[in-house]
């Protein structure tokens, strides 16, 4: 198999689920199509150092991790389509909204760094040792950021599960 | 969110349904390979754009100075000719012409400009977008009489279903493929190999290079498999190639592939390896389970990351030992869990695993048949793979060959018709006469849509008809096969 066959298969087999991290990364789906596209464009020239290391997948999402992290995306020109957007990033009404929004509103209030080992542990299923590997810092680190951010999302359930109603002390809802 | 939820589970759920809506279309992917390819053209060291830099200016300023030159050439010739030449020697010289005309074939602007074709300073084969792009075979028609046996799906759309037709001269194994979710089909090139017995017949061995299951990883990468041979194909299924060993199980998990091996023929308990590979490659790797299985027969499912291996103990009879035993990953095969035999062996007898299930949900359910005497099965199922909620025993007690899942609640399960559970699997209905009998073959790619094939009459392997659901098994439509 040619080096592009190669690339080709595995950007077909696996664009859905980087794109899925890279949206819980960024929170934008643009922003997700955006980060993927780079992280490819980034690696495809050294391809072989994918296909040699142990687990290929986890090589490309490290990369994306850290593609998102440094910020270091490359400077392109503007590429624009005549077509719209495939689809739209809709939400299942049927499902539990409030808990989604819950954790929307938790992964927009946190720094990029922590976001990210909030995804890599919740979502990717990578241990405290392999996250901190990733990201470069301290398994020690690694586990401030869940335990604080487990702490906070905790707190904000109860506070939401608080009856709602008018304060006596401020005539505001609560 | 209730106050007493584990955070951490809500996490996970909501980031799951948060991504869930998500696909790479095609559009995508390609936008992102010909972005990747064409870059890497242009990141390439370009000592000919350096060499067009250096020579430009002043090869055009030699040109207009030949240009005149020329002019001033041909003008007088053309004055002499008319007055004193031959018509032979009036022709102008082709070298001052060709080299001063910034158009021409040849001159700096061609050969200045990056893109344009034929850049001698690069070789051809350093250039990767230059590659064909490998696109799946555009397919033939659908061989008379085809029958499928099994069925493989990368997206709610594309699909290939693995069967025979009638032929005159052996193997007659036949492969299909839709675009369509299933509404149209082609025909495409098969390996060479027998069709084995089907894979819910687990008493029967497969003798030579024999195959009976079909699974694709992606539009391009496929696996044609059974208990005798195993093939893989990279360009979508023009060109299968024999690899070594072979599969009695294999399925796709996150960019791996999974397969289970055992030694042909080793009635009445066979020991079970599990090897993982990167999807397209042809290097299995062993992967150690908490503990070995050794019985008589051997289901994988999967969805995403989440994967199950059923050893299957011994249903009719035997060894009273002989536990089915279950193991569960939850990172693509590359660690594992022994859950042991999850069905409750109360009640007075034991109680079997006989078939599993993993939803598009990334439930786990099982189908519990009690041993030996006929009582009522029951299916149990989990969120996370660990821990079990045993529905009522309402199955009926007819044998059941094979559960599926859409979900969590909504279950089906193959007795002596299709019956299907909206609750989990408490209550059951048959399936009418509107939808598929005597399945061999349940699947789902979403919550919604699904795919089943019903067995031929008197048990012979494959279906002329595939069967097709896109509200979670409400209703059924069919394309049969001619």
């Amino acid at each position: 198999m040619t080096e592009v066959t190669e690339f080709s298969a595995f950007v077909r087999l696996h664009s859905t689920a980087l794109l899925r991290s890279a949206l819980l990364l960024t929170g934008d789906a643009g922003a997700a199509e955006d980060l993927v596209q780079d992280t490819f464009l980034r690696l495809f020239p050294r391809w072989s150092r994918v296909t040699g290391a142990d687990v290929p997948l986890a090589y490309v999402r490290r990369s994306m991790t850290n593609t998102f992290l440094n910020g270091r995306r490359r400077a392109r020109p503007e590429v624009l389509y005549a077509d719209p957007p495939d689809r739209s990033y809709d939400h299942d009404l049927a499902g539990p909204l409030s808990d989604r929004e819950l954790v929307r509103g938790l992964l927009a209030d946190l720094n990029p760094r922590q976001r990210a080992v909030l995804v890599l542990r919740f979502f990717d299923d990578l241990s405290d040792a392999q996250i901190a590997a990733d990201l470069g810092c301290r398994r020690g680190t690694v586990r401030s950021i869940i335990s604080r951010s487990l702490g906070a999302l905790r707190a904000e359930a109860e506070r939401r599960s608080e009856p709602r109603g008018i304060s006596p002390t401020n005539g505001h809802l609560r | 969110m209730t106050e007493d939820r584990d955070p951490a589970e809500l996490l996970r759920e909501a980031m799951t349904a948060e991504t869930r809506a998500i696909t790479a279309s095609s559009r995508f992917t390609d936008r992102v390979i010909g972005a990747a390819t064409g870059a890497a053209i242009q990141d390439e060291p370009e000592p000919t754009q350096q060499a067009w830099r250096g020579w430009l200016l002043p090869s055009v300023a030699a040109a207009v100075v030949a240009v005149l030159l020329a002019a001033v050439l041909v003008g007088g010739s053309l004055l002499r000719s008319h007055r004193q030449q031959p018509s032979s020697q009036r022709t102008p010289q082709p070298a001052p012409t060709a080299s001063g005309t910034p158009t021409a074939t040849g001159t700096p602007t061609a050969t200045g400009t990056p893109s344009a074709t034929g850049t001698p300073s690069r070789p051809a084969s350093s250039a990767p977008a230059s590659s064909p792009a490998v696109v799946p075979p555009p397919g033939g028609p659908v061989p008379a009489g085809f029958r499928a046996l099994d069925l493989t799906w990368v997206s709610t759309e594309e699909g290939w279903a693995l069967g025979s037709a009638p032929c005159a001269q052996q193997p007659c194994t036949s492969i299909v493929r839709t675009t369509d979710g299933g509404r149209s089909w082609v025909g495409l090139p098969a390996p060479r190999a027998g069709l084995g017995p089907a894979p819910w017949q687990r008493s029967v061995t497969c003798t030579g290079a024999c195959i009976n299951s079909l699974r694709f990883a992606s539009p391009l990468v496929g696996y044609a498999f059974g208990p005798g041979a195993l093939f893989m194909t990279t360009d979508g299924g023009r060109t299968w190639n024999e690899q070594p060993g072979q599969a009695d199980a294999l399925e796709i998990a996150d960019g791996s592939v999974l397969r289970v091996v055992s030694r042909a023929g080793c009635l009445p308990g066979c020991s079970y390896r599990l090897q993982r590979a990167a999807v397209g490659s042809s290097q299995w790797q062993d992967v150690a389970l908490p503990a070995g299985g050794k019985d008589v027969g051997v289901q994988l499912a999967r969805t995403g990351r989440s994967v199950a291996i059923a050893t299957y103990a011994h249903t009719a009879g035997g060894a009273s030992d002989a536990t089915s035993m279950l193991f569960v990953s939850r990172d693509g095969g590359a660690s594992w869990t022994a859950v042991g035999e999850p069905c409750p062996q109360a009640g007075g007898g034991e109680v079997d695993t006989r078939a599993i299930t993993m939803g598009p949900d990334g439930s786990l359910s099982v189908l519990c048949t009690p041993r030996g005497v006929p009582r009522p099965q029951f299916t149990m199922t989990s969120t996370d793979g660990r821990n079990f909620v045993a529905a009522p025993a309402s199955l009926g007690s007819a044998s059941a060959s094979l559960i599926g899942a859409a979900s969590a609640s909504v279950l089906f399960a193959q007795l002596d018709s299709l019956y299907r559970s909206t609750d989990g699997g408490r209550h059951w209905q048959r399936v009418g006469g509107q939808g598929p009998q005597q399945v061999s073959f349940i699947g789902f790619e979403t919550a919604t849509v699904g795919r089943a094939l019903g067995q031929q009459p008197g048990g012979q392997p494959g279906s002329a008809t595939v069967w097709t659901t896109r509200d979670a098994g409400s209703s059924w439509t069919s394309h049969t096969f001619g």
